[in-house]
């Protein structure tokens, strides 16, 4: 007996999809034979390469449409499309973040965090809504992809980290308001991931830097966008309000003491 | 993965509550289970015919005292003629003292709680090293949100799930090389047989007045968890605790028994 179902009347809309983790997400639902709507913001999508990637997966081609994930004009707009394809959202992915770079509190904007927090958290609740209105119900599952930032520290990633960590107390909040409904909601940490949004905040020496001395910290974003499609399968039905790490254990042990360890280990190897 | 043919899952403490539903999950996806039981806890009969109504293959059930060296050895030769690899491994066993105040703690129940629900996951796992040449691929140990949230006389199992997460965590580390995850399962109020035991009836009638039914997780909700943590879709999670509570634990607070006072009729 399969432990899957049958996905091929399920739609998941990825917000951020058509790039790093959103985009890994939506190739994993497309694999399993989902319906995918991908969002993006700027329109530098290469849609063809888009459609070679959707192809490889023997999944269907999603829908790519371009919408901010700030402007409820483009929510709507993005629904109505939608709709005109599907009667209903089975999963709705928040993947799409954008924050200021900073690396000192000067620097710190409130017009630059509050914008940031329209873009990064803010979805997790507007986009539920909408669909609601739409579709008569909320999504099955609502999943948030946050990052290990709001614990630990990332460069540069301080406005981030904070709309990380609203996205999660919200996501908390919106399982409990949700209780009564069939709606779970949680939220998908992820830990150094190859992306654009790592080189963004982390700059580009950092892949080397890390590529030498401990290689095992990178995670790869097939893996979390397997994860999130893991949460969507109904086997997890009873995980809500949740903040899962995905991460390969290394959050627990990147630090001082793992290089150190490392060393002591060479070293002896050597002798 | 798409199903579990040809996959060997071992189920230590496997014949009741939660790993008794664990194994009938696994057992419908087509997977061998062996399970393990102790003290004579178990009736065969009704096991086996749970399994068969569930539609699951057939277990092998082995009586074993993960505490006792020989019955662990007895336990790894028994698979070897079973199986090449055991590909799954979850520990559900514990024994559980009833401890909660500061002069009921005792070097006694320390000692008993720990050599019976602790160091014997972990000699389990290298016992199963030791005789196939590889850790399982999925580990899986049970624990409970009692590890850091108060529950009635419950400080020497939460003090033994506690150590059992940390080792968790340093187990993943030490074999971040291999083909090997372990992750642990932390469930909030499930009722089975050992809550009961453990908690009474009284607690269990309290849990019911001030909790709304669907917030309840049932052993095959767990179960359906950890089969989903050994599917193929988490392996990128290793060293994580992973609650399993519906969301209930977040929402466990007298504010919101103090909002929900008049529909929960307190």
């Amino acid at each position: 007996m399969s432990i899957l179902n049958d996905m091929s009347a399920f739609v998941a809309l990825i917000a951020g999809g058509t790039k790093g983790i959103g985009l890994a997400t939506a190739l994993e639902f497309a694999r399993h034979g989902a319906h995918c709507v991908i969002t993006h913001k700027w329109d530098s999508t290469d849609k063809d390469e888009l459609r070679r990637q959707f192809d490889a997966t023997g999944g269907m081609q999603p829908l790519i449409v371009q919408a901010d994930v700030k402007n409820d004009e483009d929510t709507d707009a993005l629904l109505d499309q939608i709709k005109a394809y599907h009667n209903k959202v089975d999963a709705f992915v928040s993947a799409a973040a954008f924050a200021q770079i900073v690396d000192k509190v000067e620097n710190y904007s409130r017009r630059d965090f509050l914008n940031s927090i329209e873009y990064t958290t803010w979805p997790l609740v507007e986009y539920p809504r909408r669909i609601r209105k739409v579709f008569g119900k909320y999504p099955r599952y609502v999943i948030g992809i946050s990052s290990s930032g709001p614990n630990q520290y990332c460069s540069n990633y301080d406005m981030v980290a904070g709309c990380k960590a609203a996205l999660e107390a919200i996501g908390r909040y919106m399982a409990y308001r949700l209780i009564q409904e069939p709606v779970n909601v949680n939220v998908v940490r992820a830990r150094y991931v190859r992306t654009e949004s790592l080189r963004a905040t982390a700059g580009d020496g950092f892949e080397p830097y890390v590529d030498a001395r401990a290689p095992d910290l990178f995670i790869d974003k097939g893996d979390v966008g397997s994860a999130v499609f893991g949460l969507c399968t109904g086997l997890m039905d009873a995980v809500n309000g949740q903040i899962i790490m995905v991460d390969q254990g290394t959050e627990f042990y990147d630090g001082v003491s793992m290089l150190f360890d490392r060393n002591a280990h060479r070293s002896s190897a050597r002798r | 993965m798409r199903d579990l043919r040809d996959k060997t899952v071992l189920i230590a403490g496997g014949t009741k509550g939660i790993g008794l539903a664990t194994g009938l999950r696994f057992g419908r996806a087509g997977a061998a289970c062996v399970l393990t039981y102790h003290w004579g806890s178990a009736d065969e009969t009704t096991v086996r015919a749970a399994f068969e109504r569930a539609g699951a293959v057939d277990p092998i059930l082995i009586n074993a005292d993960m505490s006792r060296q020989e019955d662990t050895e007895d336990l790894m030769r028994q698979l070897r003629e079973q199986c090449e690899v055991v590909d799954t491994f979850v520990s559900n066993v514990a024994v559980a003292p009833r401890v909660g105040r500061l002069e009921d703690i005792n070097s006694r129940d320390f000692h008993r709680t720990f050599d019976y629900s602790v160091i014997p996951v972990i000699e389990y796992l290298q016992a199963i090293r030791r005789t196939f040449g590889r850790p399982p691929k999925y580990m899986i140990a049970l624990s409970s949100t009692g590890i850091d949230h108060f529950t009635p006389n419950y400080a020497m199992v939460a003090a033994s799930k506690a150590a059992l997460e940390a080792l968790c965590r340093y187990v993943s580390y030490d074999l971040r090389d291999e083909d090997f995850r372990f992750n642990v399962v932390r469930t909030l109020g499930v009722i089975t047989d050992s809550f009961r035991d453990m908690f009474g009836a009284e607690f269990e009638e309290a849990v019911r007045r001030h909790i709304p039914e669907e917030w309840l997780v049932q052993a095959s909700e767990v179960a359906d968890v950890i089969l989903a943590l050994c599917s193929g879709y988490f392996d990128a999670l290793k060293g994580q605790a992973i609650t399993v509570d519906k969301g209930a634990l977040f929402a466990d607070t007298v504010m919101r028994l103090y909002e929900e006072q008049s529909d929960l009729g307190l």
